[in-house]
């Protein structure tokens, strides 16, 4: 039936080229135009993302709040937790055999490096540490190696360099040290939380709070990115709704006229369906006969069209759209082409076999 | 063998063209309908096969009520078992003439190779086997008629329909049409019913219903 539904499509030339245009237009006008707007909501929502729209900051304000370096663990087991970081105190240290530099802050750095922090080689031994770009600078180390001092005489290896990006890119004024298990009674005084989506920002900021278990709750503040992550929700709400609407007015354009062009095509096909009826067609084979030929040419249209509205986006804006984006076009377009079949193949298995198959 | 009873059918509501007919079509014989213009001979025969449904009454074929059967079962049947022959032979001009008599095996099911086998002994056996290649345009009126007798035979069919198959036909091709209808009545047991006005036609059945 595939075979003869493209024998029929090959045969109705001018029906056939006119569908495969019109949902070539279809699908070039909408990667044309609402690919644009994927393309640009993508951009803003990656800049909202960029500005820190799924983090969640617990400082211990007042250093009352006695939060354990196991706190950190705890977290980090939490449903939602795409990566957590705990920071120890802040204490000033200058870059022993140096003169001149400015001191910078030190701090103990529990749970793992996340992937936003690039870092060298680390064996994370107690007594070493790495060394940000700017606090390299400041210290007036050449390379990120050498030995930094605080004010009370306790000593630290430099072993490497970090380089954070947003939301820790404050970091990089600081040196990041390993933990001593031999410390007492060790403390976390900022804990910096990333969620794995803007929308789990706010209940993992209480679920965080519950699980560092602080000795005093007061001495602590949240910041959590939930207003930025508000606004990202509304900007792709109102971003995705208009995408939404201009791809259905242009698919609806798009199904009327296929519709239009294939009620042409069923119409001046009157006696060839009354031929197959009489040869023995049920009115369910002309139906899949009909879908099938629009089906053929309707995917000939959304792999012409797609192919084209991707060059042109990519003529336009230097980016070819979004592959997901674009395959979702060509197969709503398809859906689309097979729906507007429907109800000419209707009245297609629907008309009297005998009133064109009489010679008057 | 065709049995109707009752049967009447009309195409407005209030104004019937067959009204209450009693009638066997038997297998192994040529039945002829005939009667004026209007007079519901072609539309007889569309009821036989099953084309149309009847207001009232049982059309049983080979002893299957299929009068008020679903269109599927309806179509199932005719593509097995039904040939129809047109007045102006009703080919696609976009086939060739060898797809065009092979075209009805779409819908029965026999595969295509034994229909394209079946379809060129059909073309021998009538005499158009030089224009399997052809469009139907590219043939003459008789070569097109005797290509849609081909398409009609193909599935072997225990009913034949032939609506004035020699309306359009020099007296030759015409000669060569009703021997076949008759040679497949007689010598392969069909039940062969030609509508027709032509006295010639009608001559040659073995029974005639006058409507």
């Amino acid at each position: 039936m595939l075979m003869e539904a493209g024998r029929v499509a090959r045969a109705q030339p001018v029906a056939s080229t006119i569908t495969v245009l019109i949902v070539a237009a279809v699908c070039g006008v909408i990667l044309s135009t609402t690919g644009q707007t994927v393309q640009a909501e993508q951009a803003v929502l990656a800049r909202i993302d960029d500005a820190g729209t799924r983090s969640i900051v617990v400082s211990d304000t007042e250093g009352r709040a006695g939060i354990t370096p196991e706190a950190v663990t705890r977290i980090a087991g939490l449903s939602g937790v795409e990566w957590v970081i705990g920071l120890g105190p802040a204490t000033d240290v200058r870059a022993i055999g140096l003169t001149g530099g400015e001191p910078v802050a030190i701090r103990i750095l529990y749970g793992d490096i996340p992937p936003l922090v690039a870092a060298s080689n680390w064996d994370r031994s107690p007594g070493a540490a790495l060394v940000g770009p700017v606090a390299q600078s400041i210290l007036g180390l050449r390379v990120p190696a050498g030995g930094v001092e605080s004010t009370d005489g306790s000593s630290v290896a430099v072993v490497g360099w970090f380089d954070a990006a947003d939301p820790l890119a404050h970091l990089d004024r600081s040196l990041l040290a390993a933990p001593d298990p031999q410390a007492d009674q060790p403390v976390v005084r900022t804990i910096h939380v990333l969620a794995q989506r803007p929308d789990q920002v706010a209940s993992l900021a209480d679920a965080v709070l519950a699980v560092a278990g602080p000795a005093d709750p007061t001495s602590l503040a949240v910041v959590t990115s939930e207003a930025l992550a508000e606004i990202r929700a509304a900007v792709a709400g109102e971003l995705g709704t208009y995408g939404r609407r201009l791809v259905l007015m242009i698919l609806g354009a798009g199904l009327g006229l296929v519709v239009l062009n294939m009620y042409g095509a069923v119409t001046t096909r009157r006696r060839d369906f009354g031929r197959r009826r009489a040869l023995g067609a049920s009115r369910s084979t002309i139906i899949t006969l009909v879908t099938l030929q629009t089906a053929i040419t309707g995917i000939i249209g959304a792999t012409l069209g797609t192919a084209v509205g991707s060059v042109i986006v990519w003529r336009l804006t230097d980016r070819t759209p979004d592959p997901t984006f674009t395959i979702a076009v060509g197969v709503l377009a398809v859906i689309a082409t097979i729906t507007a079949a429907l109800p000419p193949a209707l009245i297609a298995a629907h008309r009297d076999p005998v009133k064109v198959l009489r010679v008057p | 063998m065709i049995e109707v009873s009752g049967l009447s059918f009309g195409y407005r509501r209030g104004e019937p063209i067959i009204t209450g007919l009693d009638r066997v079509f038997p297998a192994g014989r040529v039945s002829g309908v005939t009667g004026r213009s209007g007079s519901g001979k072609s539309t007889l025969l569309y009821l036989l096969g099953l084309l149309l449904s009847p207001w009232t009454g049982r059309i049983v074929v080979d002893g299957e009520d299929m009068g008020g059967a679903p269109d599927r079962r309806r179509s199932r049947l005719r593509a097995e078992r039904i040939g129809f022959v047109f007045q102006d032979a009703a080919l696609d001009a976009t086939r060739s003439v060898i797809d065009n008599i092979v075209e009805g095996s779409l819908y029965s099911g026999i595969p295509r190779r034994l229909a394209v086998t079946r379809a060129g002994d059909l073309m021998e056996r009538f005499d158009v086997g030089l224009r399997a290649s052809h469009k139907p345009g590219e043939v003459s009126g008789g070569q097109a008629q005797r290509v849609a007798l081909c398409r009609a035979l193909l599935n072997e069919p225990r009913i034949v329909l032939a609506d004035e198959p020699t309306g359009n036909l020099d007296t030759e091709t015409a000669g060569v049409v009703i021997g076949a209808l008759v040679a497949l009545a007689h010598g392969e047991g069909a039940t062969v019913i030609i509508a027709s006005h032509d006295p010639e036609v009608i001559a040659a059945c073995d029974e005639v219903l006058g409507l």
